[in-house]
């Protein structure tokens, strides 16, 4: 029982921080980016074939997430951008588009054939009072991402930057209206929003493996984080990750575990049902 | 001098034409208004100076640069700001914050510091209130901090859309008060306004639109002489000032 609750929060944890950028780019750009899971792949291959070219773990794992951020900064120059002022159909395909190019590029890439990450951790596993057994990459892996997510917090609520994301977030038109670079926040919030999603692909692909396809189930997951905790509260997305990856983590006691999917789908029906706008989310979303 | 020329401006939602062959012309120092009816094209027209909207033809020069087309922030940047119909204030952020972020903009010569300290003597409702979230504002009070918000980027042109939307009489004339004051601080004022009362009340000269044109122009005493006119085009008749009202 308590084995399977650290193992749920960690892969919870795991959970929010891709569903956070989900959730913040959704919050800046107004977009659905159906490439999300796409740049959690590329964050978990170019990881491993850094690690592969002989780079150690950590400059490895910096190298993977700054890179992703790079291309999502140059995607959104090329494809997003031309598109602002189209209508949120066109702006969704094209982030599919996104997706398929992403994805059967890292299939060319990489070939479709999984492959294992190196870590410089030890695999021995720490003991936790309570007769928990967590090796000592799942708890970095869960520091990390914490680390990140907090770190995030912080500069929307502190910094200048994150006071322009903020504003940009509740009213578009006032952002533009006082003279803020809007465009330029769209760019780096959607490298931002890449690379958390990056960081999570490298650090999940390094506990299990990493293949061209992986980003499909993470997005996934995604959307049912986002949906339960509401679209662009980062709160939301961090308690509505925990939930199911704890939840998930739980089922295994008294379900089979292929049954284990369905869970995150019965929690956006119930959620749907109950409080379409998500446990945290803004009751109107102002789309425009 | 000319401080803003608007000529043959066309602007189109889609099938939708919003302006039609627009001509309006606003002098440094004067206060301006623009009256119609929802829907007459008053916001399109600001949104389109802004850059928020993209104009099919035309011209628009501002202190004789053209500024058609060119990027929102480097009209700011060029001396316009604009406080949009509806407010518009971060909600969930602090009164400070929003005016603070309305300085980011502004030309280096006036610290954010001092700009906001000479708002807050401008707005004394607000003074009281910097760390509370904007959201949780009266109407009145949202509309001094976006009036607040929107100056202190330091603006050599001012653009109001309905700064008296569902503000209590009172408070509308407070607004008119404040305009006038800060028209009186050399500051040139572009008013869009339903409200003919503080439109006509307010300014020096006044365009009424309908159906994205001008249909008429002049100075209050002038546009009075044709309120049956007016009044036809804002749908209302009770709405004009009575004689006398106007500067």
């Amino acid at each position: 029982m308590l084995q399977d609750l650290a193992s749920g929060l960690i892969m919870g944890l795991a959970y929010a921080s891709i569903a956070v950028g989900l959730s913040l780019i959704f919050g800046v750009l107004r977009i659905i980016n159906f490439a999300h899971g796409e740049f959690y792949m590329l964050g978990g291959l170019i990881l491993y074939s850094l690690t592969n070219g002989g780079i150690s773990f950590f400059p490895a794992l910096a190298g993977a997430v700054l890179g992703t951020m790079l291309l999502a900064a140059v995607i959104d120059r090329l494809v997003l951008k031309p598109l602002r002022r189209k209508d949120d159909a066109t702006i969704a395909l094209a982030t599919l588009g996104i997706s398929i190019f992403l994805a059967n590029t890292g299939l060319v890439l990489w070939g479709p054939v999984p492959h294992n990450i190196p870590t410089s951790f030890s695999t021995t596993p720490l003991i936790l009072p309570g007769s928990v057994y967590l090796s000592r990459f799942e708890l970095f892996t869960a520091a990390l991402t914490l680390v990140a997510i907090v770190g995030l917090h912080l500069v929307l609520q502190r910094t200048s930057a994150g006071r322009q994301i903020r504003a940009v977030v509740q009213d578009r038109d006032a952002a533009a209206l006082v003279g803020l670079d809007v465009d330029r926040i769209y760019t780096t919030t959607f490298a931002v929003g890449c690379g958390l999603a990056a960081l999570s692909g490298g650090l999940l692909g390094s506990m299990f493996l990493v293949y061209p396809s992986m980003g499909l189930a993470a997005v996934l997951k995604a959307f049912v984080v986002v949906v339960i905790g509401g679209m662009g509260s980062l709160g939301g997305a961090v308690a509505g990750g925990i939930l199911l990856g704890v939840t998930e983590s739980l089922s295994g006691a008294w379900m089979p575990p292929g049954f284990k999917d369905i869970i995150g789908f019965v929690f956006i029906i119930l959620v749907l049902a109950v409080r379409p706008q998500g446990i945290f989310g803004i009751k109107q979303v102002r789309i425009r | 001098m000319t401080m803003l020329d608007v000529a043959k401006l066309n602007v189109a939602y889609g099938p939708v034409q919003a302006l039609r062959d627009l001509d309006i012309t606003v002098n440094a120092g004067e206060i301006v208004g623009l009256i119609g009816a929802n829907g007459a094209g008053k916001t399109s027209l600001l949104r389109t100076i802004s850059g928020l909207v993209d104009a099919l033809s035309g011209s628009i020069r501002f202190l004789g640069e053209d500024i058609h087309s060119i990027a929102t922030r480097k009209i700011v940047r060029a001396g316009i700001a604009h406080v949009p119909e509806g407010r518009h204030v971060w909600p969930d952020m602090t009164v400070e914050e929003n005016l603070v972020l309305g300085g980011v903009a502004a030309p280096g010569k006036a610290s954010t510091a001092s700009r906001l300290d000479e708002i807050l003597a401008s707005f004394p409702e607000l003074s009281g209130r910097l760390h509370q979230k904007a959201g949780t504002l009266s109407g009145g009070e949202q509309q001094m901090l976006a009036i607040g918000r929107g100056l202190m980027s330091s603006p050599k042109l001012l653009m109001l859309d309905e700064p008296s939307l569902g503000l209590a009489p009172v408070i509308v004339q407070r607004v008119k008060e404040i305009i006038v004051a800060l028209n009186r601080d050399g500051l040139t004022v572009l008013l869009s306004e339903q409200n003919a009362r503080l439109a006509l009340g307010a300014t020096h000269r006044a365009y009424v639109l309908a159906e994205g044109r001008v249909v008429s122009s002049g100075t209050p005493q002038e546009l009075m002489q044709k309120a049956d006119l007016i009044a036809a085009y804002l749908g209302e008749s009770d709405t004009l000032p009575e004689t006398g009202d106007a500067k």
